[in-house]
């Protein structure tokens, strides 16, 4: 019976976690166009990002093509993403945990594909020997991924408490979410070590999860992990640990967008131009309300100064 | 009375004592002879009977001569109306224009404080809580949180994020959002892309276009005066024309080379917009323009129309609307004049304001083409029309990279091959390039310089900066060596002026402030006298 609820708790939880992630993520896209507000370096700038420059160094500009590397945005953001790049080079004090924290989420993520992957290649008979393969592989990604975690996140954790600059920085949400990973990692480190063959027990239960099956027999550290995890992937899109998604938005759609006006742009401003604006002072000050345009437009002479 | 520790909720407790102030045994230390504490130049916030007349419990200073004892029914007013701000802010038809930074600058900061040590003002001020960048936005997240957010309240509750807001809090931080540079520093060095200087600027924008809260110089002796008058100096156009009539005159004078700027020339190749404050204050840039452009034989003009030889616009500092405003009407005065192109200024926050921030609002016959003084140059210099005798310029001269062209528009190079090659004593300050630290003065807070803010813009903004600069002239300190600061921003220029003559720069190091165009003109191989004077005008 027990079984049945976890099943359901941790499908319960996949399926918030993708329904608000997908709400979240949807709605940073749906933002409208906002104005030019970019930031050196933008490495797809072609031979100028690695020293910050831009295309706006070349003389007469708009008569040279563009020349932009695709290849270069994606080398910085492995750089960051995996090596926390970032912070390796302006807060190198947090980087060891930071980076073990999330090795530690990379290293889950890696262990549960093996785990997955093992899961499809058993269907068939011939990949019932790969599927061992997998399994022996997720065991120690996933060991190490644990150890990681924990020590990553419990660290923080105890650098957030303990360090006066960065307490009195540090909002109780923080506290919570480096909590909840410490107890995640450290109950998989758990089940890890309290099971002779860990792997085999966390694929009887993706099993039963994938079967909707409430009588698989897992076992008690193994249920603690699973509870925590799902309880970790509900909290997880309502928190701004989701930054592995908005920071997409952060370079590609902000810092590193500076993409001069087009045709397509300037039919979405134009709609945006139109707009009325509500702001109190300003031309509103006089009680008339206009459009983004109009205001623009206006004579001087209409100009307010005080309220 | 120093908080190390400082919460967002303290901000808004203990109404009339100041949050924090700044003591100089907490500043970091300068190169000799500018490490001696008992020698600091006396610096105090206005005392008297100014003292209660305007709001100064933030940090002591009132930069913006907000006035104190107003009534409790006011204040209420006050409050209500930034609430429906920051509603605003939040809002796509009010907010269209920056809605997506402000978005993920205020949902996705983790705190992990990587931003703090790339913050001037925050290092030079021996780690001030206050001025840490995450302190300013985390109050104005938790502001946004609570206010203006559905279920606010409760989720402030919850998450212990419950700051007050009243009219202390207003207050405080109407000031505190006056101690940015908008130099994008820290939003340079965050790993999550997080923009506090674009929270800074948006919080000046709900004050300024919610309550018409904006200090006069950027607002009624700035914006408006520009948009009235032609210019926040407040030269009208016959007073320009005749203004840069007798720097042509003079400078004719002084080299030998006939100086002359063309007006309202319609089709010319390139249409300059230099800021009217050089006019003004630094004459000599203008006519090393014009001394240029004529022996490139470069088709040119400046406009003599109603801002269109005014090319700041203040509205990039505080107010979308305002912005928009003077970024229409400079484009409009160049398609009237049929002109090739506009060539900024050396005005760093007329480039962002004009090539970059404006791009997406000056649509259709309003999208001219817009260049930077640096390209420009740097086509001239090695153009080959005319001829340089780099020994000229033999003296030791360091680059200072404006924020708003260099980090925020990522034009670095062209400036220093300028440099390397007409300045045998070129040398670099560290960091420099798109790492470069502001002067202090960005953001407009150079144009801020009642109740002592001039102070604190050369103690806390721009120290840094000095350092810096006192150590790219290590290897020749004294007076007895005269040396070179090249900024090529009318705003730097001028923060400049106020940090060497709060500590005494030119005096005791011989360090004098200039542009680029000057540097160049003075290694002109036809030029029978030095073009720069050294003498301070």
């Amino acid at each position: 019976m027990f079984g049945v609820w976890l099943v359901f708790f941790t499908w319960g939880a996949i399926a918030v976690f993708l329904l608000v992630l997908s709400c979240r993520v949807l709605a940073m896209a749906r933002l409208p166009l906002h104005l030019r507000w970019e930031l050196a370096p933008i490495p797809g700038e072609k031979a100028k990002g690695s020293q910050g420059g831009s295309f706006l160094e070349e003389y007469e500009w708009w008569t040279r093509p563009r020349k932009k590397s695709a290849i270069d945005p994606l080398i910085y953001m492995a750089w960051e993403i995996f090596l926390l790049r970032g912070v390796w080079k302006h807060n190198r004090s947090l980087w060891p945990l930071s980076l073990a924290l999330h090795a530690g989420l990379y290293l889950s993520a890696g262990a549960l594909c093996f785990q997955g992957l093992s899961l499809i290649l058993s269907a068939s008979d011939s990949g019932a020997a790969l599927a061992g393969i997998c399994l022996d592989i997720a065991s120690p990604v996933a060991f190490c991924a644990f150890l990681f975690g924990t020590l990553g996140a419990a660290g923080l954790l105890l650098k957030r408490a303990l360090d006066a600059e960065l307490r009195c920085a540090t909002r109780r949400g923080a506290y919570f979410n480096l909590l909840l990973l410490a107890a995640v990692f450290s109950s998989g480190l758990w089940a890890r070590l309290a099971s002779s063959d860990a792997a085999r027990d966390v694929d009887g239960f993706l099993r039963a999860l994938a079967g909707f099956q409430g009588e698989c027999e897992i076992a008690s550290p193994l249920v603690l992990h699973a509870a925590l995890v799902s309880l970790f992937l509900i909290c997880l899109p309502f928190t701004s640990m989701i930054h592995f998604a908005a920071k997409y938005f952060t370079y590609h759609h902000v810092l590193w967008n500076d993409r001069p006006l087009d045709g397509r742009m300037e039919r979405k401003v134009s709609g945006l131009l139109s707009q009325p604006v509500e702001w109190m002072s300003g031309r509103a000050r006089s009680g008339s309300r206009g459009s983004w345009a109009e205001i623009a437009l206006e004579k001087a002479e209409n100009e307010k100064t005080q309220p | 009375m120093r908080k190390r520790n400082l919460r967002p909720a303290d901000i808004a407790s203990d109404e009339g004592r100041p949050v924090t102030v700044i003591r100089p045994q907490d500043l970091i230390p300068l190169p000799p002879p500018y490490d001696k504490l008992e020698e600091m130049p006396a610096w105090d916030a206005f005392a008297g009977e100014q003292a209660g007349a305007f709001v100064r419990d933030l940090d002591g200073i009132s930069a913006l001569s907000l006035e104190a004892g107003k009534g409790e029914a006011e204040k209420q007013k006050d409050v209500e109306q930034f609430i429906s701000g920051l509603r605003k802010l939040l809002s796509k038809e009010n907010n269209w224009t920056f809605l997506e930074p402000l978005i993920l600058s205020l949902d996705y900061c983790t705190g992990c404080q990587t931003c703090a040590d790339a913050c001037p003002v925050f290092v030079a001020t021996g780690r001030n809580a206050l001025y840490r960048p995450t302190y300013r936005s985390e109050v104005f997240r938790q502001l946004i949180q609570k206010y203006a957010r559905p279920w606010g309240r409760i989720r402030a509750k919850l998450g212990g994020r419950d700051i007050n807001l009243n009219w202390t809090t207003l207050s405080r931080l109407y000031e505190l959002s006056y101690r940015c540079t908008l130099c994008r520093r820290c939003a340079q060095h965050c790993p999550m892309g997080i923009d506090n200087a674009l929270l800074t600027r948006e919080l000046r924008k709900a004050f300024s276009q919610e309550l018409g809260w904006a200090p006069g110089e950027l607002h009624e002796k700035g914006t408006v005066l520009h948009l009235q008058a032609g210019s926040p100096s407040g030269m009208k156009p016959r007073v320009a024309r005749d203004n840069v009539q007798f720097i042509d005159e003079d400078f004719s004078e002084l080299t030998g080379i006939a100086v002359a700027n063309p007006w309202d020339a319609e089709g010319a190749d390139v249409l300059l917009l230099h800021s009217a404050g050089e006019m003004l204050a630094h004459p000599e840039g203008l006519a090393a323009f014009a001394i240029l452009c004529r022996a490139a034989g470069i088709s040119w003009t400046l406009s003599s129309e109603k801002l269109g030889y005014d090319g700041v616009n203040y509205g990039l500092f505080y107010d979308d609307l305002q912005f928009a405003k003077i970024a229409v009407a400079h484009a409009r005065i160049a398609k009237k004049l049929n002109v090739g192109k506009v060539v900024m200024g050396e005005c760093g926050h007329q480039h962002k304001a004009s090539i970059s921030v404006s791009d997406r609002i000056l649509t259709g016959d309003l999208n001219v083409r817009r260049e930077s003084v640096m390209t420009f140059l740097e086509h001239i210099v090695f153009g080959g029309k005319i001829k340089f005798d780099p020994s000229k310029n033999d003296f030791p001269v360091t680059l200072h990279d404006p924020c708003n062209i260099v980090r925020n528009l990522g034009i670095v190079e062209p400036q220093r091959r300028i440099l390397r090659y007409l300045c045998p004593q070129f040398r670099e300050m560290t960091p420099h390039g798109i790492e470069n630290y502001c002067c202090g003065g960005g953001g407009g807070l150079v144009l801020l310089s009642e109740n002592s803010f001039a102070g604190w813009r050369a103690m806390a903004a721009g120290r840094l900066k000095l350092k810096q600069v006192l150590e790219a002239f290590g290897d020749c300190p004294g007076p007895e060596t005269r040396k070179y600061v090249c900024a090529p921003c009318l705003n730097c220029k001028n923060q400049f002026r106020d940090i060497f003559k709060f500590y005494g720069v030119r005096e005791r190091s011989n360090i004098h402030r200039g542009g680029l165009a000057e540097l160049i003109v003075n290694a002109m191989a036809d030029l029978r006298e030095p073009f720069i004077q050294w003498e301070e005008r």
